[in-house]
Order: C-alpha cells, then sequence, then structure tokens
C-alpha cells in the first residue's frame, strides 16, 4: 500500500518558537490513526501544515505523492475538521452543508441529511448561533459525508456531550468500514477513541516520541506500588519512565512486560504489580518535566 | 474552472451580503431623500449624495468577504487561486448588472424630470455624464474600483497583519501629503485646478485611470492571498 | 460494557474471547465466527484490530478460511486450546494461590484439603 502522507524533517517556527520540530513519518492509506498529544504540543500546527493552510519552516510534504500547496488534485481529496472552524457570519446549517457538497469530490449528500438528522442539528438555523456541541457536529457531519480519501479531524468534538461523542465513534467506525479511507483524528481523550486507532502518532513540543500500532504500545509498561524502599529495590536496573512518591509509599510505572516472572518478583517484596494504560503511559511520557 | 464556478456558488448562498443588503441600504437611501424632497420643498435643485452609500457598502464589503470566506473556503480544501477567481468572479457578476440598475435609474432620474421633486440622485452632475452605455460602463468600473480596493486592504491584512495595514496607511498618508508638493509643480492650486477643468469633464475620464488601478489592486492581492495563511 | 483493556494489545483480547467461545461450545467446531467487522462493530475497536485478532488464531490453526464465506473453528481447535490453557493454568492461577498461601501460613497440605473440598463441592 502507498503512502498517503510523507512527511520529513518537517519543521515549522514562528519566530523564535517552534511548533514544529524535524518531524518525519508517513500515514499509509486506508487506516485509523491517532494523532495524541498534550494541548500546544504541536498537533493542531501539523494538521495545518499537511493541508497548506500553513508554510513550513523546513521539510518536505507530500500528500497522495504530491506537495499540497495550490494542489488541487491533493487539496479536493482532503476534508479537515477544525475546531475552530470560520463560517461566514450569515450562513446556516444548510448552507454550509450545500458549500461543503460543492468542494469535496465524494459527497454524499443523503448520508449528510441522515447525519444531520441523528445529531439534531437544525438545518435552518445560523452557524453562529448554534451550541459548541452542535458547532461541533456540523464538523463532524461534513468530515463523515465528504468520503475524502484524506479524512482529518483535529479534536473535533469540543462541546459535544459524552453521547454525542459516543455516535460520533460508532458513525466514524461505521463508515470507515463501508468506505475505507485514511483517517488522522487527534484527540487529548486517548481513553474513549484508544480502541478506534490502528496506529498512533504522539507529538510533545513540536517532537515525535511515537509512532507506532497502537496495540504494540498497549502492555509495554506497567506500574508496582507500594513501601518506597521496596519500589526502589525492585526498580534497580529496570526503565522507569515515572516516579510518584508519598512519604513512605511509592510506585514507578517502568517500560517492560509483565510476565509471570516478573509479577513473582514484584509479589516477593510485597509490591502491586499492575498493567499501565495506553492513556496512562502518554500521560508518563508527556508529562515529565524537560531533562 | 469548476472550483471556481464552486467558489462563486459559495459565495452566492450568502444572498443577504450580495444582493438584499446593499440595495436596501440603497433604496433606503433613494427614499430618506424622496421623504426630504416632498416635505421639505426647496426653490432649487436637490443634490443628494446618498449613492455613495452603496460604493461605502462594496468598499467594505470587499474587505469584509475574505473575513468571512477565506478561513472557511480554506478549510473546505480550496485553492487560494480559486478563492481568488471565484470570488472577483463574484464581484464582477454583480457589478454588471447592478452599474445597469444604477445606469438605468439615472436615465430614469432623468426622464421623470428629477421625480417630479427636483431630487438628483441617481443622475448627478459630473459623475452620470454622457450616454447611458457609457454610465454603466464608468459605474461598472466604479464599482470595481472600490470592491477590489477593499479586496486589496483585506488581503494586506490577511498577509501582512496589523502591522502591515498601518504600513501601507501610511504609504498612503505620505502620497497624499505629496499632493500639495506636486500642485507647486503646476505653480498654484489656480493652475491644477484649471488643468483639471481642461482634462477632466466627468467620472467618464477618470474611468481608465480607475480600471489601471483596479487591474493593479487585482494583481496585488492575489499575490498576498497567494501566500496568506489561516 | 463490553470494554476493551486499555492495558493489553486488543487484537489478542479478540483473539482471547474467540478461544473462550470456543472451549465453553458457544462456536463448535466447523462452525462460522462472525466476521471481523462485525466484532469491530460490538466492541467498537478497529476493524483492522479484529482482524489481526482473527489471523492470529488462523496462523495457530485455530480457524481456517473458506473462500469467499468467511472464518471457521478447525476440528480439533477445542482440545488444543484445552491442552494450552491448561499449560498455563499452573503460572496464572495455582502459582499465585500457593504464593498467597504462603503469606497467610497456609500449608500445602491445607490447601490440597481447600482444593479437593471446592473441586468436590461445587
Amino acid at each position: 500500500m502507498s503512502a498517503a502522507v510523507s512527511v520529513k524533517g518537517l519543521t515549522k517556527r514562528f519566530g523564535g518558537f517552534t511548533a514544529v520540530d524535524r518531524v518525519s513519518f508517513a500515514l499509509q492509506e486506508n487506516r485509523i490513526y491517532g494523532l495524541l498529544g498534550r494541548n500546544g504540543a504541536g498537533k493542531t500546527t501539523l494538521m495545518h501544515l499537511l493541508t497548506a493552510q500553513l508554510f513550513p519552516t523546513d521539510g518536505e510534504i507530500r500528500v497522495f505523492g504530491e506537495e499540497p500547496y495550490e494542489n488541487s488534485r491533493v487539496l479536493s481529496r482532503i476534508c479537515f475538521v477544525k475546531e475552530s472552524q470560520k463560517y461566514p457570519d450569515n450562513f446556516r446549517v444548510a448552507d454550509v452543508l450545500a458549500a461543503a457538497g460543492y468542494f469535496h469530490e465524494n459527497w454524499d449528500r443523503e448520508y449528510a441529511m441522515e447525519l444531520a438528522e441523528q445529531f439534531r442539528l437544525p438545518l435552518k438555523r445560523r452557524i453562529k448561533k448554534l451550541s459548541r456541541g452542535l458547532f461541533s457536529a456540523v464538523g463532524v457531519v461534513v468530515g463523515l459525508a465528504s468520503r475524502a480519501p484524506l479524512t482529518i479531524f483535529d479534536e473535533p468534538y469540543a462541546g459535544m456531550d459524552a453521547v454525542a461523542r459516543n455516535l460520533f465513534y460508532k458513525l466514524l467506525m461505521e463508515d470507515f468500514v463501508a468506505h475505507p479511507r485514511t483517517i488522522l483524528l487527534s484527540t487529548h481523550l486517548i481513553d474513549e477513541a484508544s480502541a478506534l486507532l490502528e496506529h498512533v502518532l504522539l507529538i510533545d513540543r513540536g517532537r515525535l516520541l511515537l509512532d507506532e500500532e497502537a496495540d504494540a504500545v498497549r502492555g509495554r509498561a506497567y506500574a508496582v506500588a507500594g513501601m518506597a524502599s521496596k519500589v526502589r529495590e525492585f526498580a534497580a536496573g529496570r526503565r522507569v519512565i515515572h516516579w510518584d512518591a508519598f512519604g513512605a509509599l511509592a510506585s514507578a510505572s517502568i517500560i517492560g512486560s509483565l510476565d509471570e516472572e516478573t509479577k513473582a518478583a514484584a509479589a516477593a517484596l510485597g509490591l502491586e504489580a499492575a498493567p499501565v494504560s495506553l492513556q496512562q503511559l502518554i500521560v508518563h511520557l508527556t508529562g515529565e518535566k524537560s531533562e | 474552472m469548476r472550483k471556481t464556478l464552486s467558489v462563486l456558488k459559495m459565495h452566492w448562498r450568502d444572498k443577504w451580503s450580495w444582493l438584499y443588503i446593499p440595495w436596501i441600504i440603497c433604496l433606503a437611501s433613494f427614499l430618506v431623500n424622496v421623504i426630504i424632497g416632498v416635505f421639505l420643498p426647496s426653490d432649487g435643485e436637490l443634490y443628494s449624495g446618498g449613492l455613495v452609500a452603496l460604493f461605502i457598502y462594496f468598499f467594505v464589503s470587499g474587505i469584509l468577504t475574505p473575513a468571512q470566506t477565506f478561513p472557511f473556503a480554506l478549510g473546505m480544501g480550496v485553492r487560494r487561486k480559486d478563492y481568488f477567481l471565484g470570488t472577483a468572479a463574484m464581484a464582477v457578476a454583480f457589478s454588471v448588472p447592478s452599474a445597469a440598475v444604477l445606469a438605468l435609474f439615472s436615465w430614469l432620474e432623468q426622464r421623470t424630470g428629477n421625480w417630479g421633486l427636483n431630487l438628483h440622485f441617481f443622475h448627478l452632475p459630473f459623475v452620470h455624464e454622457g450616454p447611458v452605455l457609457l454610465q454603466w460602463l464608468t459605474m461598472l468600473l466604479l464599482l470595481l474600483f472600490v470592491y477590489f480596493g477593499g479586496l486589496l486592504i483585506a488581503g494586506i491584512y490577511r498577509r501582512c497583519g496589523k502591522v502591515g495595514l498601518l504600513v501601507f496607511f501610511g504609504c498612503l498618508l505620505l502620497m497624499a501629503m505629496a499632493v500639495p508638493a506636486a500642485v507647486n509643480i503646476w505653480g498654484s492650486w489656480a493652475g491644477f485646478g484649471q488643468w483639471l477643468a481642461k482634462h477632466v469633464h466627468s467620472m467618464n475620464e477618470l474611468a481608465l485611470p480607475l480600471f489601471v488601478f483596479t487591474l493593479i489592486f487585482l494583481l496585488a492581492s492575489y499575490l498576498l492571498f497567494r501566500r496568506a495563511t489561516v | 460494557m463490553f470494554a476493551m483493556d486499555d492495558t493489553r494489545p486488543i487484537f489478542l483480547q479478540i483473539a482471547e474471547r474467540i478461544e473462550d467461545d470456543i472451549i465453553n461450545g458457544n462456536l463448535p467446531e466447523e462452525a462460522q465466527i462472525p466476521s471481523a467487522n462485525q466484532f469491530a462493530a460490538l466492541y467498537r475497536i478497529n476493524p483492522a484490530t479484529a482482524a489481526k485478532g482473527v489471523s492470529l488464531l488462523a496462523e495457530e490453526g485455530i480457524l481456517y478460511k473458506k473462500r469467499g464465506i468467511g472464518m471457521f473453528v478447525k476440528s480439533g481447535a477445542r482440545e488444543r486450546l484445552r491442552e494450552k490453557r491448561k499449560e498455563k493454568f499452573y503460572s496464572q492461577y495455582v502459582a499465585p494461590a500457593i504464593r498467597e498461601a504462603r503469606k497467610l501460613g497456609i500449608t500445602a497440605d491445607e490447601l490440597a484439603a481447600m482444593i479437593r473440598k471446592g473441586a468436590e463441592g461445587e
């Protein structure tokens, strides 16, 4: 399978601030990728670079094998749903959906109408007057109904309640199965979306920390907790990525698999051992102070 | 071509901004003047500058259209070039019939003896001279001039930010101050006035330089939008 | 609900659930298993991940593919899975019980008696 997106040494600087720092990765076709990271890590900047809405300071971007800048062959096959999309003041929901239809080749109007109903979107109301959750729903409907070969969602569910978010995940999965395409979903709600992701990219302070299959990252680390002295003893010689101390008690997160041998070793020292979830691992990787 | 058309269609969905509001403004301005004409009879002719409202609206429109639609269009994956061409096409598509309406009303005003009220609204001396067709052309060029002037300002803001805008107006101010200096070349204001009177009989003569400026605005705007980011 | 455990590879969890169904008889031999997409929809996971779990079992000889129809349980799969689980049984269940018993001061004989009583009683 050819790469839908290929990025090499991509860098973006705003004056003295480096938002994206020599990032390189490739996205294969027809997979769901998660772009994870804290607020301000560079996710949004990266997505704007991929869609030629921002210009790189350095590095190379190829989407569907070509440079996206001013390239209608590429741009018409991308749909980018932003958290903070601006709409013309006078546009109603129906106008946005119609406009989306003009610009996206694979637009499915019937499907868009079905989705609008599921999200309870008032077609005749002005976009300006929608609640935050409904506002986001408009973006989600556009993103799904565009059926664009590369669909990028940037935290698309700001303000959406849990019911609407679950609806989004469900619809995304169903449509992805029926109409496979390359999806890049950026989110900081990792635990919710995690099961949908086939592959994760973790960005922190502009750098790419992880670029792996999601399943490869699950179960990569475990945590032990108990008396601080015992934890220290256990952790000696192991790769500790996180350490919490509460007086005489402590817990450590360690890279490694929690096999029977390790469990026994922990039990022998009277420590509790448990695997670390994908979300927790990412929190540990991005929460540490800089070295 | 198809992309440009799509941008046009996008603009056309906002009929309020492009069609209803400018003409409501124009109509309102006209009605106000009619009411004045009816209730305040004067011996002389009533010359109204109310038509300027329409041109100011188009100028502001040129500034605001990109603010409203450029981020949206870029977000929808539209090329900057297609956005620009589509927006320019929309402006032309509206200016042509608008200018025709203005020319028509100018002709009507003359035919009805200034609406029976001695009201000069659509047909002003200097501005509306010559055959109706020529008036239509002049009005068209004037509308395009103000619209693309607005678009240029929007482009400067998009590309160069507030600083760029300040620099631009600073330069304009400098040029304005250079006029008195230029006048000295003609010897005096009176001399300048005489030169003007000799060469410029109506807005029609200004049409060509306006058109040249409009083209410059268009080109400059395009170059600015090409490197604009959202 | 049927939430997947985010601390272990999901494709393994899918494989395990299918294995469980085979062992307890819900999926008899030569029966067709649900498609990867169905698993994905039910458990709200990525279909590629579900497919990976299924193909893992195919590689291990637990399932086989009938072209154009789907995946089926291979004969002998139940026995083979039982053997596999029996091997893991000691380290997963017995060893922890022994450790815990030692901690509490329960002797090996007491533990054996407990097991016998419990196994016969239920």
